[in-house]
């Protein structure tokens, strides 16, 4: 059953790491959103 | 003369969350999310089109009890309002350190992407999608995955917030209050999703392999997600945001973000760029359940039983792995 889940899955967690860096960028954004939304507040 | 009272209605918990304009948004896209899953080919992503059905009905089956279950804790903390910008604890700069979180977040999945480390060693919704990526793993993969979210998530936050910036446990939402209320309330919501989802063979696995999976996705994932998203970062957006139900939908992105190396998503193509972000949309709903509970009730542990322990039925796997069966 495993060698046929694998088969069928293909590749299985093969990053090339444009995802980890997509969620990176979404971070910092919302990091600098943060350091906005509070310096509007002051 | 007399005045005649306008009568307006009294903000609820409820009624907040059904107002909020970026949760409706937010639920739409979730809606619309899971239409695209379900209609579309999902073999253009890594074992996304395993056992789809198994996980919507999971979700089905998880709306019904999830929605009891939040009902239930709206009604066990009807005598308290929702952290926000009045009654959070006082943040010394919500900004600064909600900023710091979030790029420490950032750091933590770019070098946990270096060594092929996530936040989920599988997605369990996946079954057996998440068998396969299960398979892969050796013991020493898993304590590595376990040791590096618990270090940098849970672990070193924690000590930065606590000795550093010298918040006190009841500030970083880690008092367990009302234990004789929120102990039988995590047992009972805590436990339905682990035999809902549990395999016959989490039934035959050895009690060591069970201790060992309690343990191992505590220090691998309750309390690394526990700490960095919920204690830490949920009550600090709702400040930000001056409203706790939009605090929760950007800690829900914000969990998604950091969830975002998942193995079965994959943003090559346009095809699985546009399934990718549904999926997305899915992880992101569970951290919106997780922030909705932290918030609600003032208690970053709770959101353990309404969200995380469905991974104590990865039992069978984590023993397999271990040559504990």
């Amino acid at each position: 059953m495993t060698a046929t889940l694998l088969a069928h899955a293909g590749h299985v967690a093969t990053h090339g790491g444009t995802e980890a860096l997509t969620g990176v960028a979404l971070l910092l954004v919302g990091a600098a959103a943060a350091l906005w939304r509070a310096h509007r507040d002051r | 003369m007399t005045t005649t009272a306008v009568s307006t209605p009294a903000p609820t918990a409820v009624r907040d969350l059904f107002t909020n304009r970026w949760l409706l948004l937010f639920l739409a896209a979730w809606a619309a999310a899971t239409v695209y899953i379900l209609t579309t080919d999902r073999s253009v992503l890594p074992l996304s089109d395993q056992e789809p059905i198994g996980y919507f009905s999971g979700i089905a089956g998880g709306i019904a009890g999830g929605v009891a279950g939040m009902a239930v804790l709206f009604l066990l903390a009807r005598h308290r309002a929702p952290l926000d910008h009045r009654n959070a604890p006082e943040f010394r700069n919500p900004g600064k350190e909600t900023a710091g979180l979030l790029a420490w977040m950032a750091a933590v999945l770019a070098v946990g992407s270096v060594f092929d480390i996530r936040t989920h060693i599988a997605f369990v919704g996946l079954a057996p999608g998440a068998q396969a990526v299960w398979d892969r793993q050796t013991p020493t993969s898993t304590l590595t995955w376990a040791i590096f979210n618990f270090v940098t998530l849970a672990v070193l936050p924690y000590l930065f917030f606590r000795y550093r910036l010298g918040y006190r446990p009841a500030s970083m939402l880690l008092r367990f209050g009302r234990p004789k209320v929120w102990l039988p309330y995590f047992v009972l919501v805590g436990l339905p999703p682990i035999f809902f989802t549990a395999t016959p063979e989490y039934y035959t696995t050895s009690v060591a392999g069970h201790v060992l999976t309690l343990v191992l996705f505590t220090i691998g994932s309750f309390l690394p997600i526990m700490i960095t998203t919920q204690s830490l970062l949920t009550p600090r957006l709702a400040v930000l945001a001056r409203s706790w139900v939009t605090g929760s939908v950007l800690s829900a992105i914000a969990y998604g973000a950091l969830n975002i190396t998942e193995a079965f998503l994959a943003w090559g193509s346009a095809a699985q760029l546009a399934l990718s972000l549904a999926w997305f949309t899915q992880v992101a709903f569970w951290g919106l359940a997780k922030a909705v509970t932290t918030l609600r009730t003032g208690n970053a542990w709770l959101h353990i039983a309404t969200t995380h322990t469905i991974h104590l039925a990865e039992a069978p796997a984590l023993a397999t792995t271990f040559r504990l069966r």
